[in-house]
């Protein structure tokens, strides 16, 4: 027993100088740990189980914010069916210095929700580690970037439309020489169209963009080829013509 | 660390010290053996990288909606042992791309509502020739996003007669489509601290015009001309040297524009101010650190080198292009440099209205540089990159050139 102590320590003081004498052999050598890493790049590692910090959220983080959101009554009440809210985003909340300052921070979400009927954002910050769910205040006029699922309904809004989308089939037929018959054969870009950004322009029903959710599509052949740009008010479900 | 407990284990770890000491003088020690702290992010959203001089940078980058690729807690140690790794800035992101076009046919907001992240493009292998593409995560189902990753060479460092040094740089680059138009946002950070903000523009023209007065021809008949425009790039920088106190701006005025001296006049500022670029004033910017010193007495700071041969100023209702620099105490709701309510409840609209008076200490900086864009035929079927930047500088971090 005693003896196969000591066996384990000799071999431990052994392990140890066979390192330390590496450790050594490499900085002579080497130049030292500086220039050992000079221009090299560790191997990717993408634990998403471990995300921390400022990291982005994992798309298994997001699920979970979803799901926990999905699961506060507010916003259970706000995304019910038929309620006119959808969410917007997800990402990671974004902390103030005051709380990132120590070094470390609960694992926040921040889910996104449009409420199309009242035109408010809703801010739900889960907790991820606790799975706590706050609801905060809407806030009314703060119109984020479009989700893609705004953009694709915008889109399918202009098809829909007697004259937009007969002149978005004629103009796809003349740019490409052959027929316009789903939305997939369009390159979709969205943004956000703010009255108070172009007042020249922003007259009539367009003047109620920015507190109302206005996306201003600009749509393209899958080769870029420009087809047009047009502007739908996704709260009153109505298309508007700009006067640019 | 495995522990010595034994006789046997301490007499083989004083050998080891032995041989240490012994060896000591003899060895290269480019950098200094020092403990970093831990950064507060992980895998391949912390980067660290040491060039072959000994200079480091370790940083955090992320992704966000609006502003896409960020930075968190930049840290650059440079090279040489007789410096500590310094914290340079807390964050840094873009803070709006301001798109007017000059038939006032468009005035685009493409960050806060457009989204850089919302529309960040995938990277290809051949978009990162030398360098190493960094993805957003490695799920194959999602992942949709890259940045590009790599040192480059970057010249002369210096060069004296027979004494000459090259620099390298570690440059993060990605991709964003908002329009016809990508954005390459791309961050150099070079082997003295350096860092260059810059950006591309390049995709395909997004207006055409027939009236001469806002456009360029650029097929051979009368019709169409790609509409003139402008791409006011606007950053916002949380500087952080030596922590969040004791920050100050100081404005560098090269007088006597016109006569044969040129006396320089430095103004310190205590409050929140706007203020613009000079070209005949050779006007630049340092934020220092009124506390911290280097090792010859002076402040440590960072320049802000304009490079700026274009200043644009919008109407009234566009009152952020009234400055190119916005000079601000930290405001954790204050983040993009128009349409800003997106930020925060009851946040103010924009950067202008973000300097209110309020003495600063925690400094943020906000600053705009203009491209303008007269369409030319070469940029048919697509508009090669149109590089803009500009650069943060060391200014007595070291008490000598730390290369």
């Amino acid at each position: 027993m005693g003896i196969g102590r000591h066996v384990r320590l000799d071999k431990r003081a052994a392990l140890g100088l066979a390192g330390a004498s590496l450790l050594i052999l490499v900085w002579i050598f080497g130049g030292g740990s500086g220039k050992l890493r000079a221009g090299s790049f560790a191997a990717v590692q993408d634990n998403t189980s471990i995300r921390t910090g400022y990291d982005p959220l994992s798309p298994e983080e997001e699920a979970r914010a979803l799901n926990l959101a999905r699961s506060n009554p507010g916003v259970a009440g706000l995304l019910r069916p038929g309620q006119r809210a959808e969410v917007l985003f997800v990402e990671r909340f974004q902390e103030d210095k005051a709380v990132t300052r120590g070094g470390t921070w609960p694992r926040r979400a921040v889910v996104y929700i449009y409420d199309y009927a009242q035109d408010v954002v809703a801010q739900a910050v889960v907790n991820l580690q606790t799975g706590a769910t706050e609801l905060g205040r809407p806030v009314r006029g703060a119109q984020l970037p479009p989700s893609r699922a705004e953009a694709d309904r915008a889109l399918q809004f202009i098809l829909a439309d007697g004259r937009a989308g007969a002149e978005l089939r004629r103009r796809y037929q003349e740019v490409t020489g052959s027929q316009l018959t789903q939305a997939d054969q369009i390159r979709v870009q969205s943004g956000i169209f703010h009255a108070a950004s172009e007042p020249d322009h922003a007259r009539g029903p367009a003047a109620a963009c920015g507190a109302q959710r206005c996306v201003e599509l600009l749509l393209t052949t899958a080769d870029g080829q420009m087809l047009g740009t047009q502007l739908v008010n996704l709260s009153s479900q109505e298309l508007i013509q700009l006067s640019r | 660390m495995i522990r010595f407990t034994s006789y046997i284990a301490r007499r083989g770890q004083l050998l080891i010290w032995l041989l240490v000491a012994a060896l000591v003088p003899f060895a290269a020690r480019p950098t200094q053996v020092q403990a970093q702290s831990p950064l507060p992010c992980s895998g391949q959203f912390l980067i660290d990288h040491t060039f072959p001089n000994g200079g480091r940078w370790r940083l955090c980058w992320t992704d966000e909606a609006l502003a896409g690729v960020s930075f968190y807690q930049v840290h650059f140690d440079p090279p040489g042992t007789a410096t500590p790794e310094r914290l340079i800035l807390y964050s840094t992101a873009l803070s709006q791309i301001h798109v007017p076009y000059d038939d006032n046919g468009a005035r685009f907001h493409d960050v806060s509502d457009y989204g850089m992240g919302n529309n960040r493009q995938w990277l290809t292998a051949a978009e990162c020739p030398g360098g190493t593409l960094i993805p957003l995560d490695t799920d194959p189902a999602t992942n949709d996003f890259r940045v590009c990753r790599t040192q480059t060479g970057e010249g002369h460092a210096f060069r004296y007669y027979g004494t000459h040094k090259q620099a390298s740089a570690l440059t993060l680059l990605n991709a964003s489509a908002i329009g016809q138009y990508n954005y390459i946002p791309r961050w150099t950070f070079y082997d003295d601290g350096t860092i260059e903000v810059g950006i591309g523009a390049t995709g395909r023209l997004q207006r055409h015009t027939t009236n001469a007065s806002y456009g360029w021809l650029i097929n051979a008949s009368s019709l169409p001309r790609g509409v003139s425009h402008t791409h006011n790039y606007w950053w916002r920088f949380d500087f952080a040297l030596n922590g969040d106190s004791n920050d100050q701006l100081q404005e560098v005025n090269i007088n006597g524009s016109g006569s044969d001296l040129r006396p320089m006049s430095i103004s310190s500022l205590g409050t929140e101010a706007a203020r613009t670029v000079s070209q005949s004033a050779f006007r630049w910017w340092r934020i220092r650190d009124t506390a911290l010193t280097n090792n010859e007495g002076h402040a440590i700071s960072y320049e802000i080198e304009p490079n700026a041969s274009r200043v644009f100023r919008g109407p009234s209702y566009e009152p952020w292009t009234n400055a190119e620099l916005y000079y601000t105490q930290y405001n954790g709701c204050e983040r993009y440099a128009s349409h800003n309510a997106v930020a925060c409840s009851g946040a103010p609209s924009n950067a202008s209205a973000f300097v209110n008076g309020q003495a600063v200490t925690d400094a943020v900086v906000f600053y705009g540089h203009t491209f303008h864009h007269v369409a030319r035929d070469e940029d048919e079927l697509y508009m090669s990159s149109h590089w803009d930047s500009f650069k943060l500088v060391p200014r007595d971090m070291t008490g000598t050139n730390p290369r």
